[in-house]
């Protein structure tokens, strides 16, 4: 249960990371005031930064599941809730990450740009997390593959 | 004898600034009263007027260039409550062919300020229509009117002219499309209500953007325009306080300053909470700080972007205009063949009136001199000399007759005119 909410969770913020992407690079043609070429079919940048936001809605949603339901894991296996384990350290860091913008998002109206570059920023946080904890096997995540 | 002339006198984007041309412009319930009044002048069998922001013409169909040419400019000073010098240098007046040429030029949209913009023929149309139902227009400005329908839908189609003006557009709607995913529910804001900015709107609202606001000078043409465009005026101190609400921006107006900053920019983003903008700047010069662009999430696209977009040959370009211009010279012509063909009947009674009446006075003038020799020398006399008229005038009648039935060569009537001096005063028949 628990690994298939951090996968999917893992998967829709991959999603939102591509969407910010793209993003980015729309954005770059229409800021240069290129009309043609093969980009001219990239989706626009309202449906992407509403993808985005859909993405970060739900990815934040998995991921808190996620990690929630490795806490209550964790409690039973190993008889304690809270450990140092790094992969929970990245994960509460890319949850920090994601509130922070969806909190922008909801309240002070980041969107567009910004959005898109913080939701690259969080994603790398991911990225790092999965580098690090799973392929240099660091702490209980890394023993568990 | 009666010979038929058609007149047009006005002004347009060209030869008169918009302070004259908003003053001459027919608003829309003046021009049935001011159309009667057209065709009580005299001299004036049909009328019709057409009024558009960017041009005034009064086209005439009467008796007499000279009379009907000069009673335009008084006509259309009297309207307006204006002095006939007011509108000196303004005005430009075309005779006959040259008068048809205009019309034709005008309705095909190569007269127009963005030339090959569709709406002036929209406008003739309806025009034109209000001059047929108040009985202005007759014969020939329903046939003039009519084929100038048919120029304009020729060139259209067979000319590539349209699409410079349908490229801008295009290419502003392409833009949106790029950054907004629906127009429904999107604002664009007209700032100057241009001919390029109407069109582009007009353009906008057809690919379905939700509501249009008219920012301009002076408010009442801000009024007229989104009237147009079913959209809402706003005064144009008001700009800043109205950007916000606005996600597409088209300028057509500029000043000594930039219209439109990026500290007003920043401002609206903030207030419309970073929702993106585009901009388009279709004013020479520009009338938007090219520094907007510079702003996170807003957009700003000058004409020349715009045109860069939608490549741009030149070449093409000038090969279209020609061939539109041909068009419309073919179309003249055979217009000019059937609108002299209505002069051939007259014509051709007045020239037997005219050779009968020269002969009887000849006859009579002989048997004065002969005195009754002999009784047969009248009817001998008759006989000979009627006999030589109609052998002479048999060649021009029938030429004539045949460019009556075929609508051939205009040349004939107009030949037959000179040649036998058949002028205005149908009375004037002595050498």
């Amino acid at each position: 249960m628990h690994v298939v909410l951090a996968t999917l969770g893992d998967a829709v913020f991959a999603l939102a990371f591509s969407a910010s992407l793209l993003y980015l690079v729309q954005e770059r043609r229409l800021k240069a005031h290129r009309g043609r070429g093969l980009l001219r079919h990239l989706p626009s940048l309202e449906t992407l930064d509403r993808v985005n936001y859909t993405c970060l809605v739900w990815g934040l949603i998995l991921l808190t599941l996620g990690i929630v339901s490795g806490i209550i894991w964790a409690h039973e296996v190993w008889g304690r809730s809270w450990s140092t384990d790094p992969k929970l350290v990245f994960s509460l860091l890319t949850w920090a990450v994601y509130v922070v913008l969806l909190q922008g998002r909801m309240t002070a109206g980041w969107r567009g740009r910004w959005a898109a570059t913080l939701t690259i920023a969080g994603f790398a946080v991911i990225v790092l997390s999965l580098v690090s904890v799973n392929m240099l096997a660091l702490g209980n995540h890394g023993k568990a593959f | 004898m009666e010979h038929r002339t058609i007149v047009l006198v006005g002004l347009n984007h060209r030869t008169a600034p918009v302070e004259v041309r908003e003053r001459v412009a027919f608003a829309n319930g003046r021009l049935e009263p001011a159309l009667r009044d057209l065709v009580a002048l005299p001299g004036v069998l049909e009328g019709a007027i057409v009024s558009t922001c960017n041009r005034v013409e009064v086209i005439a169909c009467g008796v007499d260039v000279g009379t009907v040419g000069g009673a335009l400019p008084a006509f259309l000073a009297r309207e307006h409550g204006l002095g006939e010098p007011a509108l000196a240098g303004h005005l430009y007046t075309h005779a006959d062919r040259a008068a048809v040429r205009h019309l034709f030029r005008v309705a095909a949209s190569l007269d127009s300020m963005v030339v090959g913009e569709p709406q002036i023929l929209g406008q003739l149309k309806e025009q034109y229509a209000l001059a047929a139902s108040v009985g202005a227009s007759g014969r020939v400005l329903h046939r003039c009117f009519h084929k100038s329908f048919s120029v304009a839908k020729r060139v259209r189609n067979e000319t590539g002219i349209a699409e410079k003006a349908v490229s801008v557009g295009s290419a502003a709607v392409e833009m949106a499309r790029g950054i907004f995913d629906r127009l429904e529910d999107k604002t664009a804001m007209l700032v100057g209500a241009g001919a390029m900015g109407e069109l582009t709107a007009r353009q906008l609202l057809a690919q379905g953007v939700g509501s249009v606001l008219v920012v301009n000078r002076t408010y009442e043409r801000a009024m007229d325009v989104a009237r147009e465009l079913g959209g809402m005026p706003v005064p144009f101190e008001r700009l800043a306080r109205y950007l916000p609400l606005a996600d597409l921006v088209i300028g057509t107006a500029s000043g000594d300053e930039f219209l439109v900053t990026p500290a007003l920019v920043d401002e609206a983003m903030r207030e419309r909470r970073r929702r993106p903008m585009l901009f388009v700047d279709l004013a020479v010069p520009r009338g938007f700080d090219p520094g907007v662009n510079a702003i996170d999430d807003v957009y700003l696209f000058d004409i020349d972007d715009l045109e860069g977009v939608v490549a741009d040959n030149k070449g093409a370009r000038a090969r279209e205009a020609v061939k539109a211009e041909t068009i419309v010279d073919a179309e003249v012509d055979a217009f000019w063949r059937w609108f002299t063909s209505l002069d051939v009947v007259p014509t051709i009674v007045a020239l037997r009136d005219k050779v009968e009446g020269i002969r009887r006075r000849e006859v009579e003038r002989g048997l004065t001199a002969l005195g009754a020799a002999d009784p047969r020398l009248p009817e001998v006399l008759e006989r000979v000399t009627s006999a030589i008229v109609n052998k002479i005038l048999h060649g021009p009648l029938t030429a004539l007759r045949r460019h009556e039935a075929h609508a051939g060569e205009a040349f004939y009537v107009e030949a037959a005119r000179r040649l036998f001096g058949l002028g205005a005063d149908p009375d004037d028949e002595e050498e």
